[in-house]
């Protein structure tokens, strides 16, 4: 641990840490304007929908693998949901819907970047906190907000939202219970809950930004911020200007069932009877829903791609290579993000040459892609590896982020996607590029960040068990999927349907992996919970226990609000000055010594 | 620096350099939503099978004239409070505010207007298209209008405030929230100009 350098250039500086007033319980734990306990607070109701999420996604799997068995224990958690002990119809769909908004918005959005953007840009560049901490406060409530009403809508009669996650008309756009049961007041809570998340992760999106430009400390160039605040930062911008056309589809779609308006439909017969919705266009949807849909997918994995950056060099000893390549990826990625959305729509009828635009842009993402990959290998390549928990999560990412990246090619190409679109194909692939790597990269900021959010340590040997299950289970839930390339996906069962009822057995293989992953997982939770009160105490002579160049490390073990006790510390070298002038460690705000030129 | 000024250690200027930072990229984000359902106008619009072509109704002339006379209203206040002038500063946020409830009168006679004209909100999706894009922007000023009361409250409390207005000294505060208030309003304003060209020639 180096010297803390100290930022003289504001009298008032010191007044940061000390000039707080006394806070009480409900404004230290509940109402905070600290960002550190803001990004916990992302954290814990991201781990709790996580577990809700996969759970749900438990019960799924075993209708998948046994239609016609019977377990009397899914009837005493679901009640009438699973008399009998089979679930029903309606709520597999139920549960199929809500375990993709879950994971999607509330757990991989709100738990990925809501936690380490909170809680690591004003550290990482050197800011007592956040550009507006009670506008960061009130987007963590208007998350909360979202949260308690998509819970709710588990209780409503109907049940929740089952149309899907990407909620498409016609089906989701008519009010109509006795169509789909989920269509009704579940509906209606899912399309509150979207804007109040919304709204709470614009909220964020806008202080992170400006917080970045304007907040760092003297020294702390954009070149010599962090990669992970580069990718939180870039996270920011894609919600920024993506969710405004999610807003748009769900404002529309709650016109065309609440107030009668054909937005998105037309000519539509039920029973023989033709509705009054005349003119609409569900296509329209389609293409609003996945304007923020495949940006979407960069929002959940930009961060993990800055977790693992870090994680890779600070656990190698050695610095990320390509750190400017890194950073032009990434604004690549975001930049031609905004113009792949209609590969999600190839079978929609469009037109083969607009088609092929979109093929084209989706396939220039392959490039920025394969340079993180290529960078991430490089830095680890005769680095000084310490196989630490974080670091296994960190490389265990890269191994998922290729495996399910590739089949992103597939998908990309319409002549193929067309073939394989809605099928376990599908599922397979965004399941490991977007869904386990994602969870990776989240593992690997947890289990690296801990000691820094709660003051110990997690336990090691739980840490690798956790990793183990998750990587061999994460694999055996979704490499068989590729395997159902003809099989649809979202169906209840397939029993009916002898080409699809021949992989029955690959059903049972993938459900029983499933329980490993969540298993494996259950050894996390107590890791983690037991940790926060058991776990082996950091101490202020071992402030940094991972050697990590970045200035989250110079703080005390429990900083208050302000970060540093007095001065702000002076930003004089890159994050990833590793391994050089003899040290292997040498944090930004060590100063360079005589002939020592920056990087 | 004045002590009252500091915050968490940061000081007043840096903290409204951020601030307004945000509110110009949240400018970015709405004008994001409005671009992209204008969009989905045009898309719509090419469905001719489908697609009512009217004459919009005038009192979107009017609607359009008001926003316009608001926003030099709120100009106006801004500049009042920076000249210390603090009664008339309070007077014409007062009348900023009734303009501005002014336009979204105009905006329901609107509606009162199309639907006379056999296009009520259930009615052709062209029609009901200007029905959702109006009510989301009147929604943006009713937020703008519920700022813009607490402030008039605010600044008529503050009146006999030595520290500040009482004793003819502007509190950069208040500056600095007419001028985030104000830039507001010229954006919503700007915006519906946007709409109401879109509509114009799109429409007829």
């Amino acid at each position: 641990m180096s010297e803390v350098t100290a930022h003289h250039d504001s009298a008032h500086a010191a007044d940061g840490h000390d000039d707080h007033h006394e806070q009480s319980w409900l404004t230290t734990y509940i109402f905070s304007q600290d960002h550190k306990m803001i990004g916990k607070q992302f954290l814990m109701t991201g781990i709790f929908w996580a577990f809700v999420g996969g759970l749900l996604s438990l019960f799924f799997r075993m209708q998948l693998a046994w239609p016609n068995e019977t377990f009397p224990i899914l009837e005493t958690l679901l009640g009438s949901w699973a008399e009998g002990g089979k679930l029903s119809n309606d709520f597999y769909y139920a549960l199929v819907t809500m375990h993709g908004t879950i994971l999607v918005f509330f757990v991989l959005t709100a738990g990925l970047s809501g936690t380490f953007s909170n809680f690591l840009i004003p550290l990482q560049i050197g800011a007592r906190d956040m550009a507006s901490p009670f506008m960061n406060m009130l987007s963590y409530w208007f998350f909360f907000a979202a949260s308690a009403v998509l819970f709710l809508s588990f209780f409503v009669q109907t049940g929740p939202a089952s149309g899907g996650w990407t909620a498409y008309p016609p089906l989701n756009g008519i009010r109509d219970i006795a169509l789909n049961k989920g269509s009704g007041l579940g509906f209606d809570l899912w399309i509150t809950s979207m804007t109040l998340f919304i709204v709470g992760s614009t909220l964020g999106s806008l202080n992170y930004v400006s917080t970045v430009i304007n907040m760092r400390t003297k020294g702390m160039s954009f070149t010599k911020m962090p990669l992970i605040t580069w990718a939180l930062t870039f996270t920011a911008v894609l919600g920024i200007l993506a969710f405004p056309a999610l807003l748009a589809a769900a404002g529309l779609l709650e016109f065309d069932r609440l107030l009668g308006t054909s937005f998105f439909l037309n000519n539509i017969v039920i029973n023989g009877d033709l509705q009054a919705y005349k003119g609409g266009s569900p296509i329209i949807y389609q293409h609003l829903f996945w304007f923020l849909g495949h940006p979407e997918v960069y929002i959940i994995i930009f961060p993990a791609f800055g977790i693992v950056s870090e994680v890779l060099s600070v656990h190698s000893k050695k610095p990320v290579f390509g750190y400017r390549a890194m950073i032009l990826s990434l604004g690549s990625i975001l930049v031609i993000g905004f113009f792949v959305w209609a590969h999600h729509m190839f079978v929609t009828g469009m037109s083969p040459a607009i088609g092929k635009v979109f093929v084209i842009f989706t396939l220039l993402i392959a490039i920025p892609s394969a340079v993180k990959v290529f960078n991430w290998i490089t830095t680890l390549w005769r680095g000084n590896i310490r196989f630490t928990v974080p670091m296994m999560f960190a490389i265990g990412f890269v191994s998922l982020f290729i495996s399910g990246g590739i089949t992103g090619l597939h998908l990309g190409n319409s002549t193929v996607d067309i073939q394989l679109h809605d099928s376990y194909f599908v599922v397979g692939h965004f399941h490991i590029v977007m869904g386990v790597a994602a969870f990776f990269g989240m593992w690997a900021g947890v289990y690296q960040w801990f000691p820094k959010m709660f003051g110990r340590f997690m336990n090691e040997t739980m840490g690798y068990i956790h990793f183990w299950g998750s990587l061999i289970g994460g694999y055996m839930v979704f490499f068989p999927m590729h395997f159902m390339a003809g099989v649809p996906r979202r169906y209840y069962a397939f029993d009916q349907f002898q080409s699809f009822n021949n992989f029955q057995d690959v059903n049972v293989f993938i459900t029983l992996a499933a329980f490993l992953v969540m298993s494996s997982n259950i050894v996390f939770l107590i890791n983690f919970f037991y940790s926060i009160f058991k776990g082996r105490e950091m101490t202020e002579d071992n402030l940094n226990p991972w050697g990590a160049n970045t200035l989250e490390w110079t703080t005390p073990v429990h900083p208050g609000h302000g970060n540093w006790p007095g001065d702000l510390p002076v930003v004089y070298r890159w994050p990833y000055d590793y391994s050089t002038n003899g040290n292997e460690v040498n944090p930004q705000n060590k100063p360079l010594e005589e002939g020592e030129h920056e990087h | 620096m004045n002590n009252t000024y500091q915050k968490n250690g940061i000081s007043l200027e840096n903290r409204h350099t951020a601030h307004r930072l945000i509110l110009y990229i949240s400018m970015a984000s709405i004008t994001m939503f409005f671009a992209v359902t204008t969009s989905a106008v045009l898309v719509k619009k090419a469905d001719v099978l489908n697609w009512a072509q009217f004459p919009l109704p005038d009192i979107f002339f009017i609607s359009t004239i008001i926003a316009l006379a608001s926003s030099l209203a709120f100009y106006f206040s801004y500049r009042l409070y920076q000249q210390k002038k603090f009664m008339a500063f309070r007077w014409m946020l007062a009348l900023s505010g009734m303009i501005s409830l002014g336009f979204l009168i105009s905006q329901l006679l609107g509606f009162e207007a199309l639907k006379d004209m056999g296009l009520p909100l259930t009615g052709n999706v062209a029609g009901s298209f200007i029905y959702f894009l109006a009510i989301v922007h009147g929604l943006h000023i009713i937020g703008g209008l519920t700022v813009l009361l607490i402030m008039l409250v605010k600044a008529i409390l503050a009146r006999k405030n030595i520290q500040f207005e009482g004793s003819g000294v502007i509190n950069k505060k208040r500056l600095f929230s007419m001028e985030i208030l104000t830039s507001y309003w010229h954006f919503v304003n700007v915006l519906w100009v946007y709409l109401f060209l879109f509509f114009y020639f799109n429409y007829q």
